[in-house]
């Protein structure tokens, strides 16, 4: 399997390019899927895609305050992306309740794969906004 | 141009165990006695390998661990240089370098060693002028954060790193990647070749943010897999 490669032009990734990308390893629809199992798959799809666009924007918008009040000692803190996942994880899980994907997303091993997405793309972003930050800080 | 492929001396490398992906332990509570050798009272040494490198207050500079005695107690390659009562454990290093477009050799499963990227002549031991080079891109690379290894499902194990490998302010073109233990584990050579993976085609970023996406980590696609 091929990397994804992101490429934004004069910044970070938006939240929704991130929603779309993560969205990709969490949830999977197949070119064939028909009837109702097709049906909730793609408006399961779309509905984890929304609540990972915001799950991003709020993780960006939490580091750029935290960088904001601390400046550069922001750069030597954990990226603590863990705080970040409870609540979008259980919304992704009430989001498949009433569908054909319900008994998948109530595993105990998918929601701690899905953790495991979740706190790496948070990271990866939190890390993005401490580099454009640093970036921003010596051509000033 | 590049072929996706794990280094097949990486596979050798890895039977005479030369490379350790062991996440990095921070401030693991033990204990240390000045000019002794041994760190006692830890949790668990599950996830300590031998050659991991140690650090801390009291801790000998260029300290590893030269044995794992039982699940509570390491012993260092050094004395203690003071008490010790906590102590960071890492493994090796691993960092992921870019390739330019329009490379002049294939990377695939022969590379062997990046040798010194940006410089030189592009061969099985050396990426040297193939390396992508621009603004927001120092030559080899960025470092990448270890997982523990797992078996997430099946007879596969895997490997991933956390926090996807990024550059910002960027502007370059970029073809593939390779992956490469920074480490002298074995006798001493850095760089060797871990594997190569190709983007698919030429990818090019002006004053922006590239970002390589791992993918998913299992038995399937992660980004190291042994069957």
């Amino acid at each position: 399997m091929l990397p994804t490669i992101m490429i934004t032009e004069g910044g970070p990734h938006s939240a929704e390019a991130w929603a779309g990308v993560t969205a990709q390893q969490i949830i999977q629809v197949g070119e064939t899927a028909s009837g109702i199992p097709g049906a909730q798959a793609r408006k399961l799809e779309l509905r984890v895609i929304e609540i990972l666009e915001a799950a991003h924007a709020h993780v960006q918008e939490h580091e750029q305050a935290a960088l904001s009040e601390h400046g550069a000692d922001r750069y030597d803190h954990p990226l603590d992306s863990g705080v970040h996942i409870d609540d979008p994880l259980a919304e992704i899980v009430a989001a498949s309740q009433g569908t054909a994907y319900e008994a998948h997303f109530a595993k105990a091993e998918v929601q701690a794969y899905i953790r495991q997405v979740l706190g790496e793309h948070f990271a990866t972003s939190m890390k993005i906004e401490r580099d454009w930050h640093a970036d921003r800080a010596v051509a000033a | 141009m590049a072929t996706t492929a794990m280094a097949v001396s990486f596979k050798v490398e890895l039977l005479s165990g030369a490379h350790c992906f062991m996440a990095t332990q921070s401030g693991v509570s033990c204990a240390g006695t000045t000019g002794q050798f041994a760190l006692t009272s830890l949790a668990s040494t599950a996830n300590l390998a031998v050659g991991m490198a140690v650090t801390g207050t009291g801790v000998a500079a260029g300290a590893v661990i030269a044995s794992v005695d039982s699940s509570s107690q390491v012993t260092l390659s050094k004395a203690h240089t003071a008490t010790v009562s906590s102590a960071t454990f890492t493994g090796d290093v691993f960092k992921m370098l870019l390739i330019k477009a329009s490379p002049t050799r294939t990377f695939d499963g022969t590379q062997t060693n990046v040798g010194t990227p940006g410089s030189g002549s592009p061969s099985a031991t050396n990426v040297g002028t193939d390396e992508t080079s621009g603004a927001g891109y120092t030559s080899g690379g960025v470092t990448l954060a270890n997982v523990n290894p797992s078996n997430p499902s099946g007879a596969t194990a895997i490997t991933t790193f956390s926090a996807n490998p990024s550059w910002t302010t960027a502007s370059f073109s970029a073809t593939a990647a390779v992956i490469y233990n920074s480490s002298g584990r074995l006798g001493g050579t850095t760089g060797r070749a871990v594997s190569v993976h190709d983007f698919g085609g030429t990818q090019t970023v002006a004053s922006g943010t590239f970002t390589v996406v791992l993918p998913t980590a299992d038995a399937t696609n992660a980004i190291l897999r042994i069957a």
